[in-house]
């Protein structure tokens, strides 16, 4: 490992600096924020999983649509953490329960747009040629539909069920990712190490998978993050606008919609599951940007 | 210069390669870039054969269609009696060993989420073991070109750029290749690895037998590792000759101008600055391709094209007023 | 006697890095007279550029400098910071490697070239539009009313070094670092951009710093050569002398390890074996002892200091206890030949070719 301080040390002392001049210190509170972002997810992960397979039973929660006539539009409390609905419902359990669809979408939509845009995007970018003209036409078209409008558009016209709220989504994923794939595969394609594998009489196809898509991954690792974030947003919206998964299913979208409602009595509903939106997206963002990040600088040590 | 012709390829029964009439050309938005135009060369087994010339001259781009990458616009390359601008894709891969390169860029040319041994012993997993090496003796090559083969299972960026460059050496050896085209190996490589990598190449190509083409844009370093050297201007032929004889006689006006500018050496030129820019390669100049900066040209440099010619045994050029001492 | 441009005093930089502390420049010591070429000769991680920046004041945040800097007989360290505004880029000035780097891509050459002008030196629109244009005359630029029109991107590779070398000597400097100039451009462009760098220098009496990797570039154009390695220098001498007479082991390696169009092809090149020393773990005695021909147990215990010979010229001197060209390196080298191996255990195998 002393040949790698030497790298960075003697053959370029400006590489040197410059990780120097984002100071230590700096690194390791981004580190610190790097393990609460993580922490945060899989803590809504793992609660929203456990209630979906033990609901009820689980001592924290209770049936989100539950009358009790003690609490009605009660604040948050240590027993009601996240307060009660206009009918003493627990809100607390409402967005454990909404967070299913929320999560569920933002996470299909989100493995839907790496795998169709994805693979676009890789094939696009490597093959180049008429596959390349037609996929970008594909997401030039794509693109430039008011986004929200289109996915309003398919939710009105069909019924409001997952798999239509799923597809109307991934509408907004597919074009997205193919695009930033796209041009990642363009440039590691443009790589030496990409022509030496053609050199060696390697498959194209094979040269794609073993040498292209590792060097493409990093960024759509990071993308996918983001993705799914701006896919639990949408979904917000969409939920919100009562365009989303039909009642009586519960989403953090609808939750807040309902508190808006009332908002003068029960103004914890909007703040409580919104918060949980706005930390889980911002935690998301976060963890994309920082793996973006960290794989650039094992680039960047070359 | 701006020459064509054949008159410089040989006959001989040793020659592995023959490249008759290469064009390559790109179009852009505008026009058609004319990266090679009419360029011929051959390499007999065992020789190295350098191109020099200046960027943007085509000299990588000649070297690289004659393998294919990508294929010429037109021309032929002949090996082992196959025309293989005719082969299908499918048939030029399975030539490939034949035919292998090492790259400018040490670092870009490793794939650097990859080991090292899995990047040197690729070519066996993709064409089984050879003759010559076998997966057991990867550490034996990885010694040889001087790579510890107690670093097989670090990763490029682990390396320096010379030692990089030993990995790229070594992977296109694996195959046990007829050719390797070394495309600016050592452009990019301080003074003293330069000397290293140099020696290796030669101490390579004496043990392993194969045959090298040398490009780059450094006389010195050319003619250090060539037998025979080919120099490029704006994709036409100028000059070809034997390493020694071309540096001790240069008669090509572009040839004189290039040494002239090689930085504190002794050389046998006057001493000249190049006057002018280069040309347009999407609207050529007329003629001799170096007539608007040559200082020997006349009105016949700007009409006719001079074609290659023999002005002394094996030293041939394609100039209409050639230096000859 | 010429007046002394630039006074350079145990000059030592130092950066904090996260790996620790790392010394790129270690008392360097240089005086350059006006009119003069100097040229700092080093591999990559020599310290050169380090040093070619901390001239012109561009050290990096986390870098500090030690020992002094006199430009044109002025202390830097006395300049206030307004002063500092108007001295760094008029009295002594800069040209980079990479011309596209000095090149605001989206501003056409006269804006750039006039902005500078307009800011040190309050000329008005007019009078720098006038300077701009002889000034890319004097750079040998063709038609410059038209190329002051374009954009970088629409200019060659020469073309841009030379508007950069425009915009340095726009207010008139003094000193000129030029560091790497040519190493992104072909040879018949290098030499064109060297010679009108020579002309320039001539011609305005400026005192120039040439930072380069090529020896064969330094004895063509320098006056006076130091070559670096590992941050120190390690010989220093008159162009000629140092040529003539070469006493440091690595400048003579350096020279053997380049090819030499004098020479018959393939002839054995002798490379220097291993790589320079980790600067955040530098060796206790002279820095490239570990691959030095000559090292004997001496040299790993200390660092050696640059020295001349007495009664030889005091420009030339050399900071090697086993010089080239004594008895004592002769016996030095012999005994390692003889051994196999220097002091630091470096194989004398690859050792080939005449060592003269």
């Amino acid at each position: 490992m002393t040949n790698v301080a030497q790298e960075i040390a003697v053959e370029s002392q400006h590489a040197a600096e410059a990780q120097a001049a984002s100071a230590p210190g700096a690194g390791k509170k981004r580190n610190v924020v790097f393990s609460l972002a993580v922490a945060w997810l899989v803590l809504v992960v793992v609660l929203v999983l456990l209630g979906w397979i033990f609901g009820e039973s689980l001592p924290f929660l209770r049936d989100p649509d539950g009358i009790n006539q003690d609490a009605l539009n009660a604040g948050p409390s240590w027993k009601y953490p996240f307060g009660n609905a206009s009918f003493g419902e627990d809100v607390f359990s409402q967005v454990v329960e909404g967070g299913r669809i929320s999560l569920f979408v933002g996470f299909a939509v989100t493995a839907i747009g790496i795998g169709l845009g994805g693979g676009m995007g890789l094939i696009a970018g490597y093959y180049r040629g008429w596959v390349d003209s037609l996929v970008r036409l594909i997401i030039n078209v794509t693109l430039s539909i008011p986004a929200l409008l289109l996915v309003i558009f398919i939710v009105t016209i069909r019924n409001q069920e997952l798999t239509t709220v799923i597809f109307a989504l991934s509408l907004l994923a597919i074009p997205a990712l193919a695009r930033i794939v796209r041009a990642s595969t363009l440039q590691v394609a443009d790589r030496e190490f990409v022509k030496a594998a053609e050199v060696l009489g390697v498959k194209r196809s094979k040269i794609l998978l073993r040498e292209v898509l590792p060097n493409v991954m990093p960024t759509l690792v990071s993308f996918a993050f983001l993705t799914t974030g701006i896919i639990i947003v949408v979904e917000g919206t969409l939920s919100f606008l009562g365009l989303s998964v039909e009642p009586p299913t519960l989403t953090w979208g609808k939750v807040i919609a309902e508190g808006r409602i009332k908002f003068a009595d029960t103004p914890h509903m909007v703040a409580m599951p919104g918060l949980v939106i706005f930390l889980t997206v911002l935690s998301l963002n976060f963890v994309g940007d920082q793996l973006l990040k960290r794989f650039d600088i094992r680039e960047a040590s070359l | 210069m701006a020459g064509s012709g054949t008159a410089h390829l040989r006959e001989s029964d040793d020659v592995l390669v023959r490249v008759e009439h290469m064009v390559v050309e790109f179009p852009i938005s505008g026009g058609t870039v004319h990266a090679v135009s009419d360029v011929s060369f051959d390499l007999v087994e065992g020789e190295t054969l350098g191109i020099v010339g200046e960027s943007g001259c085509g000299k990588s781009t000649t070297a690289r269609a004659a393998i294919q990458l990508p294929k010429p616009t037109s021309g032929s390359v002949w090996f082992k009696g196959l025309d293989i601008t005719k082969l299908s894709k499918e048939q030029m891969r399975q030539i490939r060993p034949e035919f292998q390169m090492i790259f400018q860029d040490p670092i870009s040319s490793l794939n650097p989420r990859r080991t090292v041994t899995e990047i040197i012993s690729d070519g066996l997993k993709v064409w089984g073991e050879n003759d010559s090496w076998t997966l057991d003796t990867i550490d034996e090559l990885m010694e040889a070109v001087g790579i510890d083969p107690r670093y097989g299972e670090r990763k490029p960026h682990q390396f320096s750029g010379g030692q990089c460059q030993r990995i790229s050496i070594a992977r296109a050896l694996v195959l046990d290749p007829k050719v390797i085209i070394c495309d600016e190996p050592v452009s990019a490589l301080d003074v003293s690895v330069q000397a290293q990598i140099l020696n290796l190449l030669e101490d390579m190509k004496a043990r392993y037998g194969v045959s090298l083409v040398f490009i780059s844009h450094d006389l010195s370093v050319v003619k250090n590792i060539s037998d025979r050297v080919m120099v490029m201007y704006m994709g036409k032929t100028c000059e070809v000759a034997g390493s020694d004889d071309l540096f001790e006689k240069p008669t090509h006006h572009y040839t004189r101008a290039l040494m002239a500018a090689i930085p504190g050496a002794d050389v046998v030129v006057e001493d000249q600055t190049l006057e002018g820019e280069l040309p347009s390669a999407i609207n050529p100049p007329a003629g001799c391709r170096f007539n608007s900066r040559c200082p020997a040209a006349t009105d016949e440099c700007r009409s006719i094209e001079p074609q290659i010619r023999e002005v002394a045994p094996n030293h041939f050029v394609a100039c209409h007023h050639p230096v000859l001492t | 006697m010429t007046e002394t441009m630039l006074k350079v005093e145990n000059l030592a930089v130092d950066f904090s890095t996260p790996a620790g502390n790392l010394r790129a420049v270690d008392g360097v010591s240089l005086e350059l007279a006006e009119g003069e070429t100097y040229a700092i000769v080093g591999e990559s991680g020599s310290g050169k550029s380090v040093f070619s920046r901390t001239l012109i004041n561009l050290l990096a945040g986390n870098g500090k400098r030690e020992g002094s800097i006199e430009i044109g007989g002025r202390d830097i360290d006395t300049l206030s910071k307004s002063e500092a505004k108007h001295f760094f880029g008029v009295d002594v000035a800069m040209v980079f490697q990479d011309p596209m780097t000095s090149l605001n891509p989206v501003k056409r050459i006269d804006a750039q070239l006039m902005e500078a002008m307009r800011y040190h030196l309050k000329v008005s629109k007019s009078e720098a539009r006038e300077r701009a244009i002889a000034l890319l005359k004097q750079v040998h630029i063709p038609s410059p009313e038209q190329r002051m029109r374009q954009y970088p991107h629409e200019l060659s590779g020469g073309m841009r070094q030379r508007v950069v070398i425009a915009m340095a000597l726009a207010c008139e400097p003094r000193l000129l670092i030029a560091d790497e100039p040519t190493t992104a451009l072909d040879v018949t462009v290098q030499k064109s951009i060297l010679d009108l760098l020579d002309e320039l220098r001539i011609e305005r009496k400026m005192s120039m710093i040439l930072i380069t990797h090529d020896l064969g570039v330094a004895r063509g154009r320098a006056d006076r050569i130091g070559v670096m390695y590992a941050g120190r220098l390690m010989e220093v001498g008159k162009t000629d002398d140092l040529f003539a007479d070469m006493r440091h082991p690595y400048t003579q390696a350096l020279l053997q390890s380049i090819p030499n169009p004098a020479k018959r092809s393939h002839t054995r090149l002798q490379p220097i074996p291993g790589r320079p020393p980790n600067l955040l773990d530098p060796p206790q005695g002279c820095a490239f002892a570990a691959r030095c021909r000559h090292a004997q147990p001496d040299c790993l215990n200390a660092k050696p200091v640059l020295e001349g010979t007495s009664g030889g010229s005091d420009d030339h001197r050399w900071a090697c206890f086993h010089p080239v060209g004594t008895p004592d390196g002769d016996a030095a080298l012999k005994a390692n030949l003889e051994a196999g191996a220097n002091a630091g255990g470096m194989s004398m195998k690859e050792i080939v070719g005449e060592l003269v």
